[in-house]
């Protein structure tokens, strides 16, 4: 997904206000939910003077 | 009254606001404003039955995009302005419960992109200076709905953290001709001690000089000055990071963690040769341990210098053990 993919639909609430309500414009959102511990690695292992 | 006051003592402008005294604290979860609006039930901030992420003018807003006359005059000592400026509130899910720590990983890619958005269409509006982009979390920082959110404070001018940071930034490049968040993330990376987490595009590490005990920065690799200038593959490893940064939080002491996470980057409508910053987030969580809050006392307000109980090298230990477990787990 990119920003590309993303959707905007504005609407005009009942006391003026605007509201935006945005969405992926491919098949929405899945339930798969991607490990966030993926390609970040902790402090210690990139440098070999970190921690006393 | 809605109006901005300068201080001239301070240097500052300070927004009258007196119609947010009356704004939704802390209502029943069944009257809850950011919920998807039930066929037949109260209607919410949202009138649909569902959504994925919304965005809407804050129905007690700071600054106003159609400000209303101030109520006083000022002086040439003392002027004042109308609060011209826009408040978004931005709803990251239709479920009540959750965080950016809980929510599906393309939900908060898909954030970050709205985040994108947001900033390129409200830095084209006339008379907008700087775009703040935060998340208040928990009621220990005055929260007072519950539902996952963020708050988009567009300001007709820079504000003093942003215009300080901007001011030290552009000082530090006349004396030496590079960046200054470049040469900081170049000494923390350098030190070590304090990072708590890598990854191609973006550093996390409490800072040398922490106010707050977990205090947390989160800097973009590359010297970019705001959220449109990422890559793709940049957004998705932002929002790895922001999950897992609040999910370590969550683990320190098993309940969730209060914060104020607050995005920098450049102001708008920049003149040329204006210094743009280095894009990155700061969160500031009030705790100092397990339920003891760090309170803005009397050496915080009233000479602005920061007293902090807890050394950055240990808590940085703690938080990485915490993502540690979190990795684990």
């Amino acid at each position: 997904m990119t920003a590309g993919d993303l959707k905007k639909e504005k609407i005009q609430k009942k006391d003026g206000r605007y509201l935006y309500l945005y969405s992926w414009s491919r098949g929405g959102l899945d339930d798969e939910k991607a490990d966030p511990r993926e390609s970040c690695e902790g402090g210690q292992s990139n440098n070999n003077k970190r921690a006393r | 009254m809605s109006e901005l006051r300068w201080n001239p003592v301070r240097r500052e402008w300070v927004i009258m606001a007196t119609h947010r005294m009356d704004r939704t604290l802390h209502p029943p979860r069944d009257h809850c404003p950011l919920c998807p609006t039930v066929p037949g039930g109260f209607e919410t901030e949202i009138p649909r039955p569902d959504f994925e992420v919304a965005v809407f003018e804050n129905r007690f807003p700071s600054l106003h995009l159609q400000p209303p006359p101030p109520d006083v005059a000022g002086t040439l000592l003392s002027p004042i302005a109308p609060a011209e400026g826009v408040c978004e509130v931005v709803v990251y899910t239709p479920e009540h419960e959750g965080s950016l720590a809980t929510l599906p990983f393309k939900r908060v890619v898909q954030l970050i992109y709205v985040w994108q958005e947001r900033y390129r269409e409200i830095s084209l509006r006339k008379g907008i200076r700087y775009i703040l982009i935060f998340e208040n979390r928990g009621a220990a920082v005055g929260v007072t709905l519950t539902h996952p959110h963020g708050q988009i404070y567009a300001f007709p001018f820079v504000p003093p953290v942003p215009a300080l940071e901007l001011s030290s930034a552009r000082a530090y490049r006349e004396e030496t001709g590079r960046c200054l968040f470049c040469d900081l993330l170049a000494e923390e990376r350098a030190d070590g001690r304090r990072i708590i987490m890598e990854s191609k595009g973006w550093v996390a590490f409490v800072p040398f000089a922490a106010r707050y005990s977990f205090e947390v920065h989160l800097y973009s690799r590359r010297c970019l000055a705001s959220l449109p200038e990422l890559r793709d593959s940049e957004v998705e490893e932002l929002a790895k990071m922001l999950q897992k940064i609040v999910g370590g939080y969550d683990r320190l002491f098993e309940a969730p963690f209060p914060y104020l996470m607050i995005l920098h980057q450049a102001p708008v409508q920049c003149g040329g040769g204006e210094e743009r910053g280095h894009l990155h987030f700061e969160f500031y969580p009030p705790l100092r341990d397990r339920d003891k809050l760090k309170y803005l006392a009397g050496c915080e307000q009233g000479a602005g210098t920061f007293i902090n109980d807890a050394a950055p090298e240990e808590k940085a230990a703690q938080l990485r053990a915490a993502l540690g477990t979190n990795a684990d787990g």
